[in-house]
């Protein structure tokens, strides 16, 4: 690995906002971990936070939704975890999920990988092969403030080898483009800096805001969709999600808004 | 009228021997009673149909004669404290499909134990229980889907 590429704490804080190294509590790197999700939600419920940062080279049990497991093999991918705190009721977070995917796009858009889009809720795709993920998870009760951890899992550069046990088609940023990828450390300040804004702009914007975004980048807008939901196949043509970011599905019985359940979205 | 009220109405109704409440304040009036089995359809949550789950509220506030079935989903003991779903979602009992769930019947909880995970979105909602005590009932199914609201678990 080159010196460049080994995640640094004084190159990434070199790099961050002024406005976000305030806000950061603590910035951890480590060369293995089961999960950043995880170790974060250890380091809130030990009294530190609210905002924590963590990356690492390798996770040992890497997580998606529903106990799905993130590939994390130690390479060039990038494994990132950021918790913040909100004093609000579930509601006014509907739809950060989201628009965590439309800040990682732009994040990646900005080095020059157009061709990049949503998969509702939040993958992100180049045509169909995934190229990163995110997975939210939210700590609280009814009524006592709600503490979120944001995963982020990008495929930078994974070998052909390390990538053969994932099963659904994947792809890396270093084979989508001839020129090579950003600097770990760099694309997690940025990442970091895009989501702190995210975070704190969004009680107020709402998912409002983000709709049009978010549908501008959908991959599945005006197509056939199937989506299986708690084994019930539903299927219509894509339209998008609506003010709530719920998705949109123009069925037989007429249209659907999709929040919940066990969702896949595919081509018919 | 609000609809927690009506839900407290509800609960009362449950708790006690009669079959009908009506209850008048001001222009508004709904009247409550106990609906025959197999009547359980026009409160049953659609939860990927949103006209319909809004349809399911209409009762309270503007039919005053037309009867709201009992739920089934109430907790038995009015003293138990009731963890209710704080969103639209899907409710999972446990951490992943193949992992043990968060808690059984009988289990003794302390306040900030997560009870379930209601997801919505991809957002992983790990619910705490505010109260400690001992899970008294659980009233969904792990994979169902839950409404904002919906009584989750009652706690005694």
């Amino acid at each position: 690995m080159k010196q460049s590429d080994v995640l640094d704490s004084k190159l990434i804080k070199g790099m961050l906002s002024p406005g976000s190294l305030d806000r950061i509590s603590k910035l951890i790197l480590l060369r293995e971990v089961d999960s950043t999700n995880s170790l974060l939600q250890k380091e809130l419920n030990a009294g530190l936070g609210p905002v924590l940062v963590c990356a690492a080279d390798q996770q040992t049990a890497g997580r998606g939704r529903s106990g799905k497991i993130w590939h994390s093999p130690l390479s060039k991918n990038i494994y990132l975890s950021i918790s913040w705190e909100y004093a609000l009721p579930y509601n006014k977070l509907e739809g950060l999920s989201l628009a965590i995917g439309v800040v990682v796009l732009d994040s990646l858009i900005s080095y020059g990988y157009p061709k990049l889009k949503l998969k509702w809720p939040n993958d992100i795709l180049f045509g169909d092969a995934k190229l990163a993920g995110i997975l939210v998870e939210i700590i609280g009760g009814a009524n006592s403030s709600l503490k979120i951890i944001v995963g982020v899992g990008i495929n930078v550069k994974m070998s052909a080898k390390q990538g053969s046990v994932i099963e659904r088609s994947w792809t890396d940023l270093s084979s989508i483009s001839h020129k090579s990828p950003p600097s770990r450390n760099e694309l997690i300040a940025k990442l970091v800096d895009h989501l702190i804004d995210l975070f704190l702009s969004y009680p107020e914007k709402g998912f409002s805001y983000w709709r049009d975004s978010w549908n501008a980048r959908d991959s599945f807008i005006g197509k056939n969709a199937k989506i299986i939901s708690n084994g019930e196949i539903l299927s219509g043509i894509s339209r998008g999600v609506d003010s709530k970011g719920r998705l949109i599905l123009d069925s037989s019985e007429g249209l659907l808004f999709i929040a919940a359940g066990d969702l896949s979205l595919r081509e018919s | 009228m609000d609809i927690r009220k009506v839900k407290k109405l509800i609960e009362l109704l449950e708790a006690s021997d009669i079959d009908e409440i009506e209850i008048k304040e001001g222009e508004e009036a709904v009247r409550i009673s106990r609906g025959k089995k197999g009547s359980t359809q026009a409160v049953s949550p659609v939860y990927h149909a949103p006209a319909m789950t809004s349809a399911m509220v209409a009762p309270a506030d503007n039919e005053e004669t037309r009867p709201i079935s009992e739920p089934t989903t109430e907790p038995r003991n009015s003293d138990n404290y009731v963890v209710k779903s704080p969103m639209v979602g899907t409710f999972y009992r446990s951490p992943a499909p193949n992992s043990q769930p968060f808690v059984e019947v009988g289990d003794s909880i302390k306040a900030g134990d997560v009870l379930c995970i209601v997801e919505a979105m991809k957002m992983m909602n790990q619910i705490e229980t505010e109260k400690a005590g001992t899970i008294a009932e659980i009233f969904v199914e792990n994979g169902e889907a839950v409404e904002f609201d919906q009584p989750l678990f009652s706690i005694a």
